[in-house]
């Protein structure tokens, strides 16, 4: 074995050597005398090799067939004792040093002499009977071709009986052989939507038109044409029914979350019903990092397995679904092709909250009764002054004049815009080099991303950058054996700040300076504490990851049909951070006090996950007749360990340079780890009988460690059936408008392990006592053990699915539909009674919770061109889904405040706004002069413990108890609070189309949301939200004496008084969070073909890209459905992001 | 055949794959019973986390502290926010659905997590490998620790579950059973803490600040009374039983502890109180480490309302020892300056004294007024406090104590604010006992230590214990109470001299000595958080009826924007309307209604 493998990799350096140095045999001296009869070709060989002192090298098998041959020789040379020796064989040899080298001789056509070439021309159509311009034809085996002209033309000279493939973008090959006709015309059909495409399925691939289960696979390259986004999340964003993505921030390298299909599981910790992510594969292997550490550009498709029947091949963590990566690779024989793009961003927000004009703001101060504001300003005064000073930004440097001691600012601000309204500039570099030989591909990548955020991008805090490198690497060692190494290097770092007081840029009123420095209340001028300066004199949080992923994989294919597969993968995840919240001491602007900000405190965290996989499967796929088998067999192995230990400490001595060896104060350190592994053997069979009725089983026996001894293996089968109508008789006469028909359902059921390890450990972990013996340290205590359920195991999650897949027109519209049923079983939830308090502790976990899903999905793609210049496309997809509560044993008050079996997802428990307290519900003279401290007259309905005043909101008494309360709070007795709304995304969906003309091609892609109510009280939704609060352009239209057919209540000084019951949950104050978003616009110019080729060059692009140019929705300027409050309201808006960029390939 | 050797290479690399304890995880950075809970260290180290039932002066961002909003369930102060009135007071008391808390002095929620994290500790000790005395040391430890959270149990429930061992969900009998009698839960945590007594390790064997035997016999003086005097004035059997104890262990305290810190403030205001006379045990906080906002940063916060009430302030006596009803030195209440002149110092270290002040520019400056008369409290505090303590005038909270803004006016007014709106009050009464200028931690939180079992408490402990027993003597009173007279500048005690005519404000149930007594505990005790559990103990929930007013004031003054108890252009400030009335059910707490709903056997307390 050892020496085979040696001669093997000798013959192979000899080969190399032989194409390097083109020896020939000349100046060979040595004779040669041999007489043999009969003798076996391989003795002869020894014997020359003897007499010459050469050495010969070929592969053992080379002569094994051969017969045995007649030798007589005399005082030959080597080369004619060679010649003679191998006449008539197919065997070429060359000599190398004091090497010969014998090899196979490649098979060329019988005839000795090649017929004269033909002159072959003709025209090349579409189906429609217009002439393609730029149609290829090539002269099958050979590079040689030609293409056609505008009206479709071609000639060429072939041999004779040469084969023609004609091929065009878009529309399906057609072969023509030429048997000796001058002209052949030729009508190309467009491609049928990649039916024959082959899709990538656990562990083995079939043929799209097979697919039984529910499976979207989406071309990277089409979603991501010249956009300039750095992340696949943000990417598969509304591309594919059911698949949700959330991007709860526009800040660069904001995490974002996956989904498919909606709710999955019960958040027991805080009674949330949560939507999990599915399993990431990639090339096969779970990925461990952020999906967002990818490059897209290295990515050739990413499909979505959404039903069980497709899913549950990967067993314990792909419960709800799978996103499967395949990565860019390298094709045989392909000239080294390398191609670079780049895309440079200017990035901004343009959607930011207004706040209220000075005179607004200070009216407001007024109408809440406030006489003295926060530093002590008297409102009358300061309205006097603000009313009497003409261009006092002119007169005021600083926005503050100062009367008695007691600033009064005076110059319109707007924190907001400061902290959020500067334009940040992005890059991103992709260079690749792909190509192969026969025997070898390869591809390798490196792609840069460089994004800054608007959070002062001069102070270069806010960023996120990323590296990447790949190389994927495929060798067929022999024509049966194939060896794959893919090694990849992500690394990203990325950096907010670690004061991020968006809470103070919403709170802060329009008067508030913004001068860098102010004079505190005691005159000492002094750093003002904006939000824009805590980022700009602050310090921020880095965190960094990198991660190393190699791939080594082995492919038999000892016979015909059969394939075995090895393939072992080792993931090394690094998470690094770095988190100094620097102190600053600054002049605080709403009160002129000089205060610290930031805690001072510096943190290092590392984190390691170390995950290893090991997969062998085998696929054995055979035809018999009509009935097509295919087979898979396989087994996976996994186990991830995290390790990590953080450190922090306060009293940093050198700011500007914090560590932890100089720091000053307490030290603190933890550590953490934990691991678990998975074991599985799978297996699944495919059938079909003439592609017509399509089957598939497959069944999973699944071993996870998070489950206690004995109860750790579970059996999880699925299965799916397929028909494809179009392809029986019957529709043969639809068929021109039908052109393809596919019903299909599948079911099956997948384990879920996804629960933290060790939990059927009583453990006791260390804690923090807040008692102290001494004032350097703190102490070591230790948890009490809670109580362990030892026989809880693996939920259960199955997924019935109906789709229809179908074609009309020759395919150019093609859809699918789905409908799903998920249902998430056994869910680990508290005991099936809650315990009584005596117990000490939570009741043990066990499986004994179940959520719902119903939904759907409808994808539709059509493509068509009209004549030769003009191509469009438009797809459209939308989906929905509902879920609910179907058991829950913990529960059997039917309590609100945790789940409760009919629980929807999203919906949102609330009062009815009715109308407003008006003078007349007050017995009269109980007012006062302010139209406050009424008595109500009896009959009229009252907010339990709340004294109303005119202006107040009158909820709605259901009860008609008078008395307007949530009452026990459990379904039974929820008093005046009924479901008033539902917050899940219904109707989402996404278009996205293109047209181009010759070179010049536009494309858009729109996201949104149809149905949807937001509950999202704060300060920018309610005119003074909370103590320090302030008002907006919108929230100006609240109740005053005089204007009492207002949209907000009354409001009170510091929000104190009645304001928190008008303030409840309620139907005036639910928005609504439909919405649409024109999420990219791309302008494309391809340079045309004759400046390419001048410029020998394969492709030039240029283009302009704009990210998130409009946005139509129904709420108040500056907030976006789907963000993130990040404080008091306010979002880290999306970016509007224009690019320009090239793309070109040599 | 080499395509067959690969074959057989890979199912050797297969077979090589396979560990066969793959799936068996095992956790390392934490520990099980069996190895967390061996060593004598394990213990001491499993016994740090029990020390978190006592809460102090709370943590970072939880405020009012524990003991403060005890407090405001009293006649003794009011957390004057819309919304922040007991709900004992306005009758919004209802019955929870679960839980409630769970830490020292507070009103009980139904909660025995603490009792099970107790529990685990003593289960394991017949099994750890600890010599017999250390057996008896910690499970002396760990009984001193559950008798703590069964005193507030039983002072909120009343009958609760006893519950000896860590329960599991088979233990059916315990979980669905009814509640422990009073008496044996009652009985048992006396027996438990007289064997902890006996048994505890000697001298501080865990290092200084620990739980030790006086620890133990001071908790036993607290619930003795507790105990005794609310079965005396429940109706109640054993009361006796209970007073003893209260008594004897008490006197053994009190052998040991026979001195008080000389200065009133400083047991409030000390970063450690290490060493200090009288202190038994308390809770240290470090800077940067465990530290609380108490002190000056909230007292100068804009939004954290604290007043004492009228009927507090009254408490204190006259500098001739004398009750303001009967006092000749008492200078009446027409103005709050009058209110306070020649009083129980501990009302100066308690309740910000009245001044007036011109604040000067930059605002941290200040000069007197014109009228030397807002200065009087001013020169008296630079005479009874430290630079770093209590001087006046107030600066309100700032990063550095020396250049906080200068309030320019006490009583400070909520209403009428001058343009400050920090430290500010509804009923002019602002309580400002944990003030001090010490230094802020760089989370700008306040590190002072907080008092927790001192001979102060014992000794009125010992005093009342002794008067329901019917055996206070003056001899009694120079033990106790005499001792807390000199640094309150007060005269001593004179048994004697305590007749039916010494306070005519006096409740008239109440024996006219008794009445003294409970007034020493309630001026002392200030702000300590007993204040509640002693009304209910006397069966005195009624005196939560009484308005809660604050200084007299003519409103004129204040821009008439002050509400007037009675309406007028003068009087007494009142800020909540008045008291609903007290529930005679309040003396209970009532069971959350799921567990009612899980064990069927459970009965909720009476008037429910």
């Amino acid at each position: 074995m050892k020496v085979q493998t040696l001669l093997v990799m000798k013959l192979t350096a000899a080969l190399m050597l032989a194409a390097c140095l083109q020896v020939s045999a000349h100046g060979l001296s040595q004779r040669i005398t041999i007489q043999r009869k009969n003798a076996p070709l391989e003795t002869v060989l020894e014997e020359i090799e003897r007499q010459s002192g050469y050495q010969f090298f070929y592969r053992s098998e080379l002569l094994s067939t051969f017969r045995n041959v007649d030798v007589r020789l005399k005082d030959a040379s080597l080369s004619e004792a060679l010649s003679v020796c191998l006449k008539d064989l197919p065997l070429t040899w060359s000599i190398v040093d004091k090497t010969v080298v014998l090899q196979a001789r490649p098979a060329v056509p019988a005839e000795a002499t090649p017929p004269p070439p033909l002159h072959v021309g003709g025209r090349v159509l579409d189906d429609k009977g217009v002439p393609l311009e730029g149609a290829s034809i090539r002269i099958k085996g050979t590079d040689r071709g030609t293409v056609t002209d505008k009206e479709g033309r071609y000639t060429l000279d072939v041999p004779a009986g040469a084969v023609l493939i004609f091929s065009y973008i878009g529309y399906d090959n057609t072969q023509e052989t030429i048997r000796n006709r001058p002209v052949i015309d030729v009508t190309l059909h467009p491609s049928s939507q990649g039916l024959n495409d082959v899709v990538v399925v656990g562990y083995g691939t079939q043929r799209k038109g097979n697919v039984t289960g529910s499976v979207s696979t989406v071309k990277m390259d089409d979603v991501l044409g010249d956009r300039p986004v750095s992340t696949v999340s943000e990417l598969m964003m509304n591309v594919v029914p059911g698949l949700n993505v959330t991007l709860p921030s526009g800040q660069p390298g904001a995490s974002t979350s996956l989904n498919i299909r909606g709710a999955t599981d019960l958040n027991i910790s805080n009674s949330t019903i949560s939507a999990g992510g599915p399993l990431i594969v990639v090339d096969n292997v779970p990925f461990n990092g952020p999906l967002n550490l990818i490059d897209p550009n290295d990515i050739e498709t990413v499909t979505v397995l959404n039903d069980a029947g497709s899913a549950a091949i990967y067993g314990g963590r792909s419960a709800f679904g799978v996103i499967l990566v395949t990565t860019k690779k390298g094709r045989k024989n392909q000239a080294p092709q390398f191609s670079y793009s780049n895309n440079l961003t200017i990035a901004r927000a343009v959607n930011l909250p207004v706040k209220a004009s000075p005179q607004q703001f200070l009216q407001s101060l007024k109408d809440m009764g406030t006489t003295s504001y926060w530093s002590g300003q008297n409102v009358a005064l300061w309205t006097k002054l603000y009313d009497s000073i003409q261009n006092p930004g002119a007169r005021y440097p600083n926005g503050v004049d100062y009367i008695g001691g007691v600033g009064y600012p005076l110059v319109a601000t707007d924190m907001v815009k400061d902290l959020l309204g500067r334009s940040a500039f992005q890059m991103q570099h992709n260079l690749s080099v792909t190509g192969g030989s026969d025997k070898t591909t390869y591809r390798m990548a490196f792609g840069h991303t460089d994004e800054n955020g608007i959070l002062d991008p001069s102070a270069h805090q806010d960023y996120f950058k990323r590296y990447n490198l790949s190389s994927a690497l495929s060798t067929d060692v022999t024509s049966w054996f194939t060896t794959q190494v893919n090694t990849n290097y992500f690394n990203e770092v990325l950096s907010t700040p670690s004061n991020n007081q968006f809470y103070s840029a919403v709170t802060y009123p329009t008067l508030a300076p913004i001068a860098d420095s102010i004079a505190a209340g005691n005159g000492v001028m002094g750093l003002n504490g904006t939000p824009k300066n805590e980022i700009t004199y602050g310090s921020p949080n880095v965190s960094k990851n990198g991660d190393l992923r190699l791939t080594g994989r082995g492919v038999l294919r000892p016979f015909q049909g059969f394939t075995l597969t090895g393939e072992y993968t080792y993931d090394n995840l690094q998470n690094n951070q770095q988190n100094y919240n620097k102190q600053l001491t600054v002049v605080t602007p709403a009160n002129f006090q000089s205060a610290y900000t930031g805690t001072g405190l510096y943190q290092v965290l590392s984190q390691t996950t170390v995950y290893q996989s090991f997969n062998l499967y085998a696929n054995y796929n055979r035809s018999f007749g009509n009935h097509n088998v295919t087979a898979m067999a396989g087994f996976n192995q996994e186990e991830n360990t995290t390790s990590g230990f953080w450190t922090e400490r306060t009293g940093v001595i050198a700011p500007g340079q914090p560590s932890i060896s100089t720091a000053t104060g307490p030290l603190q350190s933890a550590d953490n780890y934990s691991a678990y592994s998975l074991r599985g053997y799978f297996g699944r069979l495919d059938y079909d009988y003439m592609g017509k009725y399509l089957l598939q089983v497959a069944g999973r026996y699944d071993g996870s460690s998070n489950f206690p001894p004995g109860h750790r293996f579970g059996f999880f089968p699925s299965g799916s059936v397929g028909w494809r109508m179009s392809k029986e008789g019957f529709m043969s006469a639809l068929k021109p408008a039908l052109s393809e028909l596919k019903i299909r359902a599948s079911f099956g059921s997948v384990g879920n392990q996804n629960i933290s390890p060790y939990s059927y450990i009583p453990t006791i972990s260390g804690t923090q006592p807040s008692w102290l013996t001494g004032t350097s340290a703190y102490l070591t205590g230790l948890s009490s053990p809670g109580i362990i359920s030892s026989s809880f195991t693996w939920e259960k999650v199955e997924t019935l699915d109906y789709g229809v897949d179908f074609g009309l027109f020759s395919n150019r519209l093609t859809g699918t539909f789905d409908w799903y049923r998920r249902d998430t079983r056994n869910i680990l939830a508290p005991g099936a009674t809650p315990l009584p308090a005596d117990l000490g502790t939570g009741a043990p976990l066990e499986n004994t919770a179940s959520l719902r899903t119903e939904g759907y999905g409808i994808q539709l793609t059509y493509s068509d061109h009209i004549g030769n210049d003009v191509r469009f496309h438009l797809g459209v997809n939308l989906s929905d889904n509902k879920a609910w509560v179907t058991r829950f044993d913990g529960n059997p008050t039917n309590s609100l405040s945790t789940f409760y079996v009919g629980q929807h997802v999203g919906d949102i428990w609330g009062y009815t706004t009715d109308r407003f307290y008006t003078s007349d519900d007050f017995v009269s003279g109980t007012l006062n002069s302010n139209l406050t401290g009424g008595t109500l007259k009896a009959g009229v309905p009252h907010f339990q413990g709340e004294a109303p005043n005119p202006g107040d909101i009158v909820y709605k008494d259901y009860s008609g108890k008078g008395t307007v309360y949530q009452g026990l709070n459990t379904l039974d007795s929820s008093g005046d609070k009924r479901i008033i709304g539902n917050s899940n995304p219904r109707y989402v969906y996404g278009i996205n189309g293109g047209i181009s003309y010759k070179q010049l091609s536009f494309s858009f892609v729109i996201t949104g949301v149809g149905k949807q109510q937001l509950n999202m009280p704060s300060v920018l939704t309610f005119p003074n939200y909370n103590q320090f609060g302030t008002v907006y352009t919108n929230e100006l239209n609240y109740w005053i004496p005089s204007h009492t057919n207002a949209f907000y209540g009354r409001i009170y000084d510091q929000a104190a008084g009645n304001q928190s019951f008008n303030q409840q949950v309620q139907t005036r104050f639910l928005q609504n969070g439909a919405y649409l978003r024109v999420s990219n616009l791309t302008l494309d110019y391809a340079l045309p073909a004759r400046i390419i080729q001048m410029a020998r060059l394969h492709g030039f692009h240029v283009f302009c890209s704009v990210e998130n140019p409009f946005l139509f929705d129904h709420l108040p300027k500056g907030l976006e459905p789907g963000l993130t409050d990040q404080g008091s309201g306010l979002q880290y808006p999306y970016l509007r992001r224009t690019s320009f960029g090239v793309n070109l390939t040599f | 055949m080499k395509k067959y050797t690969y074959i057989t290479l890979l199912s050797g690399l297969l077979l090589g794959a396979c560990q066969k304890d793959l799936l068996n995880q095992q956790p390392k950075t934490q520990l099980t019973v069996a190895n967390a809970l061996v060593t004598y260290t394990n213990f001491q180290t499993y016994a740090w986390g029990l020390y978190d039932y006592f809460t102090g002066y709370g943590g970072n961002g939880f405020y009012p502290a524990n003991l403060l909003s005890q407090e405001c369930n009293s006649d003794n102060m009011a957390e004057t926010l819309i919304g922040y009135q007991s709900a004992y007071i306005n009758d919004t008391k209802i019955i929870p659905t679960t839980g409630g808390a769970t830490s020292e002095l507070v009103i009980s929620g139904w909660d025995f997590s603490y009792i099970r994290q107790v529990n685990v500790m003593l289960d394991a000790i017949n099994d750890a490998q600890l010599a017999a005395a250390d057996q008896a040391h910690w499970r002396s430890v760990g009984y001193f620790f559950r008798a703590l959270r069964y005193y507030d149990l039983i002072a909120a429930f009343g009958d609760v579950p006893w519950i000896a061992h860590t329960l599991n969900e088979d233990s059916t009998a315990q979980l669905f059973g009814p509640r422990t009698s009073r008496d044996t839960v009652a009985q048992n945590v006396l027996s438990d803490l007289e064997w902890a007594d006996a048994n505890i390790g000697t001298g501080t064997p865990d290092g200084a600040n620990t739980v030790n035997q006086a620890c133990i016999d001071a908790l036993i003086s607290r619930f003795g009374l507790f105990e005794g005097t609310y079965r005396k004035y429940h109706n109640l059997p054993n009361a006796d039983m209970y007073l003893q104890a209260c008594a004897t262990y008490s006197q053994k305290v009190m052998t040991q502890y026979q001195t008080c810190m000389s200065s009133y403030d400083l047991v409030y205001n000390s970063l450690t109180l290490a060493g200090q006379p009288g202190i038994i045990l308390y809770k240290l906080y470090a800077p940067n480490l465990t530290d609380h906002e108490f002190g000056p940063r909230l007292m100068g916060s804009t939004s954290e309302n604290l007043d004492m009430t009228k009927d507090a302030v009254a408490s204190y006596l006259c500098a001739d020892g004398r009750p303001v009803s009967t006092s000749a030195v008492y200078a009446g209440d027409s103005t709050m300056f009058t209110e306070f002149r020649n009083r129980d110092r501990r009302l100066y270290f308690t309740v910000i004294p009245p001044y007036t002040v011109t604040v000067g520019s930059p605002n941290y400056t200040w000069s007197y007024t014109a009228n030397p008369a807002d200065a009087e409290y001013i020169h008296m505090m630079d005479t009874l406090s430290t630079p770093s303590n209590k001087p006046l005038p107030m600066v309100q909270w700032s990063q550095n104590e020396n250049t906080g803004t200068v309030i320019s006016e006490v009583p400070h007014f909520y209403l009428y604010n001058n343009g400050q709106p920090q430290a500010i009050s509804q009923l002019g009464y602002f309580y400002w006992k944990q003030f001090n200028r010490y230094p802020l931690d760089a989370s700008s939180y306040s590190t002072t230590a907080c008092p927790l079992l001192r001979i102060e408490e014992v000794w009125l402990n010992y005093a009342e214990a002794m008067a329901e027993e019917g055996s206070f003597t003056q001899a009694v009173a120079d033990q106790t109470i005499n001792k807390l007279r000199p640094r309150a500048g007060l005269p001593a005690m004179t048994v004697a001299s305590i007749d039916a005519g010494f306070d005519t404000n006096r409740d008239p149930d109440v024996d006219p000595v008794l009445w003294e007594i409970r007034r020493e505990r309630r001026v002392e005790l200030m702000g300590d958080g007993f204040r509640f559990n002693d009304l209910k103990r006397w069966a005195k929930g009624a005196y939560l009826n009484k308005p809660q007013l604050g200084v007299h004031v003519s409103n004129a003054s204040y821009g008439n924007k002050l509400s007037i108890y009675g309406g007028g252009p003068s009087g007494y400030v009142q800020f909540f309307p008045a008291p609903v009335g007290w529930q005679p059910q309040y003396y209970l707490e009532p069971i959350p209604s799921q567990e009612l709903t899980l064990n069927k056997t459970l009965k909720q307390n009476p008037g429910w």
